[in-house]
């Protein structure tokens, strides 16, 4: 009989301490329930304690009840293995690298069927088919397929013998937006059709509510709410949830000032007494930070000593109306009929792109992977050649004054043998600067000027990101190109990032352009938005008109993907 | 009809990703880059200090009659380029000119020696391929087990120990205290052949295996900790099955290594053909260096470089066979 699954008291121990604290969660047949926490809470090394791929040095106690099987988990990865991929399958979040690079696709989905299915050439039609592939899949290998296509792959593969429970850690993270929305589907179809359980484990808010039957929130290693649907967010009690839900950037206007929760998330082993959240709370007291809150309620639970109530006003948040496009303004550089192919056979990068960017404006650029949108960025900076077009600056100051970047991942943009203070001074020198303002800089990004000392590794990925932004702007560029500087971030640090990055243009006045693939927080930058496709700007206009009214096809697409806004 | 058949045909042999057409591309490329070594190795006699001719005549008396013969036989008054096609015709042809120390042809000096240091060469290489390739897949399965850390502390010795001191202390024990196998000498063919190479091949292999456990190791912990791994586990492939997963991915890299370490191995047997006495290659070459023997300077430095471009490619090819990735490219 299909009961479903039970995971009860899970602990999970690494060799710096607790990972995940007494961690319950029940999936029903064919139900979608969604964890979602931010990089750290634990949601993904409880997703491998339940299949019993933990790493070495990390350990689990609990149990794991499938229909009238119990596991105990303390007994090691072993006991789980007769239940791995027959009963419960993982789905992982990486299409690139969850499949052998140098095995055919069919192959791989088929590895776990018996000989005989292995050699069927029905069943391996079946499966793809399943997975809305073409059989011709069968034999490639998964550098032929785009990412979508290898996530599917991946889906024919876990799924091979036939689980009744299906986790998914992030499985349309690393997809862009349009494959996403596809995905999600397929999942939802497939999910129904084999009425299996589904969890979700994922940091997109957007994505667990408009899936899940049930959503539970992990901050810090432990469940701090739970509850049904989009339930948990609307009328979220744990402030925590309140303030993941309000830093989410919405799509339907801007904000002047997104709501941040101050500070990052901690290490669940750092945590001693109390609530893990207090540090962070606005509505802490002496008792929040002394007792640690259990889990508590019927339909949904939460853990915490002063809940949000539902008759309590929620803040109401300042809409500010989207910044006009300042067409008075001096272009800064124009850009005019930019084209360039990386090799004679591929299809262009860039195709004939024009754009403009005037002084003090902040723009926007948004497209999928494979847009073009990073090679324009590189051309504009200098650090790409292009086959024809011109750029043209109406300034006239050393490259270093001109234009400066911001990349995505601020870990591998620092130099990690360099402190902060010698990074921001080389950058400055750069400039013709001196070194004497690290500490006036440091202040500009919100960090205390004893980070001069410390080095990268030192660090969260905020606080590195907010020194890329330091070191971009130490030369007093009058371009700012941020290239997804927020992607890698947590929400709640993102807003954080966001709200800066409008500050800085407000109090510097220099121009920005911001390049993403997401709509929302374009929409809390720029004032004016090009949109990419295929190297080329299929729609450009004013942020509210391309948002209110697109008229491109494509343009139309990219917001419909937009999940749970 | 039959010639738009054949011109079909020879289409698609030599279309793009078509590993004809890989393997007649990279030929080409390693004869262009022989032709260039072998104009280099040619251009040695003309870099060596002094005139050309009295370098040629060695040891023996200089006398009027003697340089005019040389610079005849060796063209030595036609311009350089016109040397050097002379020169590379012979060579072709398997005529690399006389040594200056011996009264004979390079070539039947090479040719006895050449085999004895492929044959050693061969050993030590299937010896090193033997024990360190399944020790570094065993030591990476079972990382930080007594196994592991043993044969780990063990390559540091391996590759820390100079190859001659190795090579002395094999000797001592095996061949003068335990008097197993010959100290001197390369047999008289055959089994005693292989049986006189014992030694110097487990010397030479030492410091190989060392390197390429590591290697191996290395490789295949990089590919443990793929994703592609943990997924293969949490859908409940057998042991058997993720192995085989983990090798075909982990052999890219080690066959690169391997390739490198034979190629090494040819060129790199001198300190153990003086230490055990072998008449191979590498221990003529030391003499012909002392005594400015030219003509088999060149000619040992042109085979070598020979076999080095024909180990690259074999490893080349392999890439091509092993790795899809390769095959889709064709080559860049």
């Amino acid at each position: 009989m299909n009961r479903g699954l039970t995971l009860s008291n899970l602990v999970v121990t690494g060799p710096a301490g607790l990972i995940v604290t007494r961690m319950d969660l029940h999936v029903e047949p064919g139900q979608t329930v969604a964890l979602v926490g931010e990089s750290g809470s634990g949601k993904s090394m409880t997703a491998k304690a339940m299949t019993g791929l933990l790493p070495r040095g990390v350990s689990a106690t609990g149990n794991l009840q499938l229909d009238d099987t119990v596991i105990d988990l303390s007994e090691g990865p072993t006991a789980l293995s007769h239940l791995r991929g027959k009963r419960i399958s993982l789905l992982l979040q990486n299409p690139f690298t969850s499949l052998s690079p140098v095995h055919r696709c069919g192959e791989q989905i088929t590895a776990t069927l018996s000989p005989d299915l292995r050699r069927s050439k029905d069943e391996i039609r079946r499966r793809l088919d399943e997975v809305d592939l073409p059989e011709r899949v069968a034999r490639q290998f998964p550098f032929e397929l785009s990412g979508g296509m290898r996530q599917r792959v991946a889906l024919a593969a876990s799924l091979a013998s036939n689980p009744q429970i299906l986790i998914g850690d992030e499985p349309t993270t690393a997809l862009d937006v349009t494959t996403q929305r596809e995905m999600l589907n397929l999942l939802e179809r497939i999910q129904q059709e084999r009425n299996m359980s589904l969890l979700l484990i994922t940091h997109d808010l957007g994505v667990a509510r408009e899936r899940a039957d049930k959503i539970l929130v992990m901050y810090a290693g432990r469940l701090v709410e739970s509850g049904h649907g989009s339930d948990v967010f609307t009328h979220a009690q744990h402030p925590y949830t309140a303030g993941l839900r309000d830093s989410d950037p919405p799509l339907e206007h801007r904000l002047i000032e997104l709501p941040a929760i101050a500070g990052s998330v901690p290490h669940p082993w750092e945590v001693a007494i109390g609530c893990v959240f207090a540090p962070r709370c606005n509505r802490a007291d002496d008792h929040c930070r002394s007792d640690a809150p259990e889990l508590v309620g019927t339909a949904s639970q939460v853990a915490c000593w002063k809940p949000i109530t539902q008759i309590e006003e929620q803040p109401t948040l300042q809409i500010a109306h989207d910044v006009a496009p300042q067409n008075s303004k001096d272009p800064l550089v124009v850009l005019t009929g930019l084209s360039q192919r990386f090799t004679p056979t591929a299809p262009l990068a860039l195709d004939d792109v024009s754009l403009e960017i005037r002084a003090g404006e902040a723009v926007g650029i948004v497209g999928e992977s494979g847009s073009g949108k990073t090679t324009l960025a590189r051309c504009l900076i200098g650090l790409q050649s292009f086959d024809s077009g011109t750029i043209s600056w109406s300034i006239d100051v050393p490259m270093a004054q001109r234009a400066q970047i911001v990349f995505q991942d601020p870990t591998s943009a620092l130099n990690p043998a360099m402190t902060i203070g010698a990074t921001l001074a080389e950058a400055l020198r750069a400039g013709q600067r001196d070194k004497s303002e690290v500490e006036s800089l440091l202040h500009l990004v919100g960090l205390p000027s004893e980070y001069a000392n410390r080095r990268p590794s030192g660090l969260s990925g905020g606080e590195q990101q907010r020194v890329a932004i330091a070191r971009a702007i130490a030369p007093r560029p009058r371009l700012l190109i941020c290239d997804e500087p927020v992607s890698s971030l947590d929400v709640s640090v993102q807003a954080q990032i966001l709200n800066l990055m409008n500050s800085l243009l407000r109090d510097l006045g220099i121009a920005l352009l911001f390049i993403t693939h997401d709509l929302a927080v374009v929409r809390q930058v720029a004032s004016r938005v090009y949109v990419m496709n295929n190297g080329k700007v299929v729609e450009s206009g004013a942020m509210e008109e391309v948002l209110l009214s697109p008229q491109h096809e494509y343009t139309r697409q990219l917001f419909a993907s937009v999940a749970g806004k | 009809m039959d010639s738009a058949h054949s011109h079909r045909r020879l289409t698609q042999l030599l279309s793009r990703g078509s590993l004809t057409r890989f393997i007649i591309v990279r030929l080409a490329a390693t004869g262009l880059l022989l032709v260039v070594l072998s104009f280099v190795v040619f251009a040695l006699l003309h870099l060596t200090p002094g005139d050309p001719a009295r370098n040629l005549v060695g040891v023996r008396n200089v006398t009027p009659e003697l340089l005019q013969s040389i610079r005849d036989k060796y063209h030595l008054n036609d311009p350089f380029l016109t040397q050097y096609l002379h020169w590379l015709g012979n060579v072709v042809q398997g005529d690399f000119g006389e040594s200056i120390r011996n009264n004979t042809t390079v070539t039947t000096l090479l040719s006895d020696r050449v085999l004895l240091t492929l044959q050693l060469a061969a050993f030590s290489f299937t010896l090193t391929v033997l024990f360190a390739v399944p020790l570094g897949i065993a030591a990476a399965w079972r990382s930080g087990s007594v196994l592991d850390r043993s044969v780990s502390a063990a390559s540091i010795v391996g590759v820390g120990a100079p190859t001659y001191a190795v090579g002395l202390l094999l000797l001592y024990v095996f061949g003068l205290w335990l008097d197993i196998f010959p100290v001197y000498g390369s047999g008289d063919g055959g089994f005693d052949r292989w049986w006189h190479l014992v030694l110097p091949a487990i010397t030479l292999a030492s410091g190989l295996a060392a390197m390429v456990f590591k290697l191996t190791r290395t490789a295949v912990v990089a590919e443990l900790n793929q994703d592609y791994v943990a997924f293969a586990q949490s859908r409940g492939l057998s042991h058997r099955q993720i192995r085989s997963l983990v090798l075909r991915n982990a052999m890219i890299p080690v066959a690169t290594s391997l390739g490198l370490v034979f190629a090494f191995l040819f060129g790199g047997t001198i300190l153990v053909e003086v230490t055990f006495a072998l008449q191979g290659i590498g221990s003529l070459l030391a003499g012909s260096v002392t005594f400015k023997d030219l003509p088999v300077v060149q000619a040992i430095t042109l085979l070598t470089a020979t076999v080095i471009a024909l180990t690259a490619l074999a490893v080349d090819i392999l890439y091509y066979v092993v790795d899809p990735r390769v095959r889709k490219r064709g080559m860049k």
